[in-house]
């Protein structure tokens, strides 16, 4: 274990590096010169004289050659110096640690919300294959794959709308100074990503089921005349879930697409509106920022979601 | 009837099919593969809708009519008008272009630079391998959205970058299933044959690996379709893709769309379901051909 632990970590590392790369050479190759974007704005409504412009491209580095740019942005990346932005003045730290915990408190109600229900689900499917259960599943799942995540929201507020008379919330309440308030704000956004995950999660669930189930074991199980919740749960489930869990882990990224899609339409002030925001405001030092953490969260995940893998079945070890 | 008649007739039974005529073949393959047949009968319908829009729309996707805003559906305004008083209908139709466009032109343009770069890694193998590979972790590094969305803020709003950032993150799907392929592929008999009798690289390579991984391509690309379709829209409805006014289902579905929700649903509702059918369509379409062209899912 300790061998595959070290390859993976070797892998990890020079994708990292790379990954920071290829965000700092797009930020690079922005058309039209960065400073003179920030002094005359995104609009153009500022001016910008010579001296003035040249002076911003000293403060920012930019006169520096291209590999000093780059290790001083990763230096100052290290010491969690993220730059400025360039629309509200604040440290770009201090405006991502007040968003980020609306994502990772909207992600972890969407993760928490499809495992309880896909799982189960997928189960229940393979069990009762070919069942008017099992296609009702199979359609839910379908569409919760085939229908964009924009316009199922889209479709829940309008229900929501009309027979509830409920509408987005204006300002998010705080996870500690209101915890049920805050909950019933996000609970909706966290259903319709948990709606696609959970089509996702419960498909792979399902197949993995009906492959395991067809097993010598599970055969030998029922043949010693074990109850169907023992050998569904105990001898089939424990395997069907391996490959689950590998999905699960990757899915983390369509779910950071989602968390930017619902967050958009459900007006919440987290890190996914606040991408959108910065591309319309060309903040660039935020969606540096963002793109960076996003993608180190990515890897990382990805990282221990293998470990994990590894740790739960030895034959990958030794592959 | 003897043995042997009976198996004449049983050899003529199974040989008929391959010479039935273009209903046979139809019914046989509604048979086999019923899904797949109702999702080529969707891409298809869209795909007509898309080349013959301009006869198909009542109106021009832009004509605003005065007065006639956020008019409900009627015979008319069949999906009724919008804010500006444009036919939803008309912008729904020409909408389908800019979905086929973008989903055709990047599942093109990302699956095969990721073929491209797929095969020749698995083929080479060693150092280009690795390099390669690595490049492709590097793309892999970002999530999807999240990469497509920087790719369009740096190079800016318009249709051709969504284009090209759909096609980029597009790349390491292509590279990854046929890498795998060409390193099934290249172990084969004949690969190696053509290598022993003095065959170029570059020859084994274009004459006796590539032909073979063609199959996967076409399952890959297919499979992509839809979710490159899904991922315009997507940048659509967050305001980041084809400026205004170009007819485009996100982002009919943004804007005026939502802001309008509970009292002119219509605006909102039809270019989603329009969205979701191609989207199935290519789905179904994708996961059928996956089950015809993969020897492993073929039926016995």
């Amino acid at each position: 274990m300790r061998a595959y632990v070290l390859r993976r970590m070797l892998m990890f590392i020079p994708v990292l590096i790379a990954a920071s790369a290829l965000i700092f050479a797009l930020m690079r190759v922005l058309p039209g010169d960065v400073a003179l974007m920030i002094l005359v704005g995104p609009g153009g409504e500022g001016q910008a004289s010579p001296e003035a412009l040249a002076k911003l491209r000293a403060d920012l580095g930019l006169d520096q050659p291209v590999l000093v740019q780059y290790l001083s942005w990763l230096n100052d990346v290290v010491h969690l110096n993220l730059g400025t932005s360039y629309a509200s003045g604040r440290t770009v730290v201090t405006e991502l640690s007040q968003r980020l915990p609306i994502t990772i408190e909207l992600a972890f109600l969407a993760i928490i919300m499809t495992m309880i229900v896909a799982v189960p689900a997928g189960v229940v499917s393979a069990i009762r294959q070919n069942t008017r259960l099992d296609y009702l599943l199979r359609i839910v799942s379908v569409a919760g794959l085939t229908m964009p995540t924009f316009f199922t929201a889209t479709l829940l507020i309008l229900l929501l709308v009309t027979a509830f008379h409920w509408l987005p919330p204006i300002e998010l309440v705080g996870l500690f100074s209101n915890p049920v308030e805050n909950l019933t704000q996000l609970v909706w956004p966290a259903v319709m990503l948990a709606f696609y995950h959970g089509a996702v999660i419960s498909r792979m669930t399902r197949s993995q089921m009906l492959e395991v189930l067809r097993q010598d074991y599970v055969r030998t199980a029922w043949a010693k005349g074990l109850g169907e919740r023992l050998v569904v749960v105990r001898h089939a489930l424990q395997n069907a879930l391996l490959p689950v869990v590998t999905i699960a882990g990757l899915e983390f990224g369509v779910l950071v697409g989602g968390t930017v899609v619902m967050e958009t339409i459900f007006v919440l002030p987290g890190i996914g509106s606040y991408i959108v925001e910065s591309i319309r405001t060309r903040d660039y030092p935020v969606l540096q920022a963002i793109i960076l953490m996003l993608a180190c969260s990515y890897l990382v995940i990805n990282l221990l979601v293998d470990l994990c893998y590894a740790w739960l079945d030895p034959r990958i070890r030794y592959t | 009837m003897s043995a042997q008649g009976s198996a004449i007739v049983q050899e003529t039974a199974v040989i008929r099919p391959a010479g039935r005529g273009f209903w046979g073949r139809a019914r046989k393959m509604w048979r086999d593969q019923p899904l797949g047949v109702v999702g080529a009968a969707l891409v298809l319908l869209m795909v007509a809708v898309a080349a013959f829009a301009e006869v198909i729309a009542p109106y021009s996707p832009l004509m605003t009519h005065r007065g006639l805003s956020f008019a409900p559906p009627s015979l008319r305004f069949w999906l009724g008008t919008d804010e500006l008083g444009r036919d939803v209908l008309s912008r729904v139709l020409y909408g389908s272009r800019l979905s086929l466009y973008v989903g055709l032109v990047s599942v093109f343009i990302g699956t095969s630079i990721g073929a491209v770069v797929g095969v020749v890694s698995g083929y080479a193998g060693k150092r280009v391998d690795i390099l390669l590979q690595r490049i492709i972790d590097t793309i892999m590094a970002f999530p999807t959205l999240i990469l497509a969305l920087a790719i369009v803020a740096v190079l800016g709003p318009s249709l051709d970058n969504v284009v090209i950032a759909v096609s980029v993150v597009l790349i390491p799907r292509g590279a990854r299933v046929l890498r795998s392929a060409a390193l099934s592929v290249k172990e084969n008999p004949y690969v190696e044959a053509a290598r022993a009798i003095g065959c170029s690289n570059t020859r084994v390579l274009l004459r006796h690996v590539a032909p073979q991984c063609v199959a996967p391509y076409i399952i890959v690309a297919t499979a992509a379709i839809g979710w490159a379709i899904t991922v315009e829209a997507t940048l659509n409805f967050l305001g980041v893709g084809a400026p205004p006014p170009t007819p485009s289902w996100g982002a009919m579905l943004s804007g005026a769309g939502r802001q309008h929700l509970e009292t002119s649903p219509w605006i909102a509702i039809s270019p989603g379901v329009a969205l979701s059918l191609t989207v199935f369509g290519f789905s179904l379409l994708g996961d059928s051909l996956r089950d015809v062209l993969d020897p492993r899912l073929r039926r016995a």
